[in-house]
């Protein structure tokens, strides 16, 4: 899973907002994707390569990298996972 | 107020007399009773607000935009109280209220920064022919129009960089671009505060397709819509279905719910294959970013 992000999606200054969310909790990223549902969900999505980079095609037309499904999954999914406010 | 303020009102309702008597006059009469009165240079003037002059005809008319927002105002209160809230923020769900939407980020609605040109160009050596570019060059031209006729944004087209060779041109804040994703979507872009690198418009082969059940204009016209920060307008509680769903959080409500707005997917016999900016797009787009910038009489120092 974790390979998607070494293709660039999060990395370097242009990060999402849900990658600097990743990274100050790496602990909810690594929860959320040891969970067989969420590997499974992520795996169902369509993707497309831009630049090298991995995305995932949400709502049709949106781009989203890992850690935007992720979160999105997560906080879907697995609010209880989330970290406090 | 300006002379042509004045000689507006008055033509208006010299234009149509009968126009005075449909309208609502309690307002009207309540405050040509109520305010002060002041002579100038032979003319007298209302005192509206504490220091805005109207004549006559100007407060007819200053009267009916106060009973409308007003009403507006009364409107959204009892939506509120009924538990139909305009906002859904992060950890907060506030159901059944539905319409053109903004983003959030920190609790504030998503936007370009005023007095920002949304510069573009059309990647001319990524497109397979140069038919396909002048057709997309061609329909980015009328889509950037519609919005700015429609809300306060600037498009320009810098078709200087077009025949750049690389993907990331110094000069433009997006590229609109050719990339085969083997159908996956029809065009795609990306919002405002998506990280500066995916600041693209990607065009599908799927675009030219003499299949292509949409308007191409509109696709663009919806694409823009996401450049502007607005989502999409199928993934409220009340649409269809079998409209594509979505997560909903950190967005805003900007007008009620529109089954023919731009930002609405063709989805349970609803949304419009021509994606056309409808009234209530404007009027959601408005309250983002103000009227269109031709609507203003610039002054300056």
């Amino acid at each position: 899973m974790y390979n998607r992000e070494v293709n660039g999606a999060g990395q370097g200054s242009n990060l999402s907002a849900e990658s600097l969310l990743s990274q100050r909790h790496p602990n909810v990223k690594d929860a959320v994707c040891s969970l067989p549902e969420y590997q499974q969900w992520v795996q169902s999505l369509p993707e497309v390569v831009v630049d090298d980079v991995t995305y995932y095609v949400r709502g049709g037309d949106m781009l989203k990298d890992f850690d935007q499904v992720l979160w999105e999954w997560t906080r879907k999914n697995r609010p209880d996972l989330l970290p406090p406010e | 107020m300006p002379e042509t303020d004045k000689s507006l009102a008055r033509a208006l309702l010299e234009s149509s007399p009968a126009l005075k008597e449909r309208m609502e006059t309690n307002l009207y009469e309540h405050l040509r009773n109520r305010l002060r009165k002041v002579q100038i240079d032979g003319e007298s003037y209302y005192i509206a607000e504490g220091d805005t002059l109207l004549d006559e005809d100007q407060l007819f008319f200053y009267a009916q935009q106060r009973q409308a927002y007003e009403k507006q105002l009364r409107a959204d209160k009892a939506a509120t109280d009924a538990g139909l809230g305009l906002m859904r923020l992060m950890g907060v769900t506030v159901t059944g209220e539905r319409g053109l939407m903004g983003q959030l980020q920190g609790g504030k609605i998503v936007r370009w920064a005023p007095g920002v040109a949304l510069s573009y160009c059309v990647l001319k050596s990524t497109f397979p022919s140069n038919e396909q570019y002048v057709k997309v060059g061609a329909a980015m031209s009328e889509a950037t129009k519609a919005w700015e006729a429609a809300c306060g944004v600037a498009f320009e087209y810098k078709a200087d960089l077009d025949d750049s060779e690389t993907v990331r041109p110094e000069g433009v804040l997006f590229t609109v671009r050719f990339l085969d994703t083997g159908g996956t979507f029809l065009a795609a872009a990306f919002f405002p505060n998506d990280p500066p690198d995916r600041r693209r418009v990607l065009i599908d082969p799927s675009y030219f397709s003499p299949d292509l059940k949409f308007d191409p204009v509109g696709i663009l016209r919806h694409e823009l819509g996401h450049v502007l920060g607005f989502r999409h307008e199928h993934i409220r509680s009340g649409a269809p279905p079998n409209c594509p769903d979505e997560d909903t959080t950190d967005t805003i409500d900007l007008t009620q719910y529109d089954p023919k707005s731009v930002m609405h997917y063709f989805c349970g016999d609803l949304g419009s294959k021509t994606l056309e900016i409808t009234d209530m797009d404007k009027a959601g787009a408005q309250k983002v970013y103000g009227l269109p910038l031709n609507s203003f009489q610039l002054v300056g120092p």
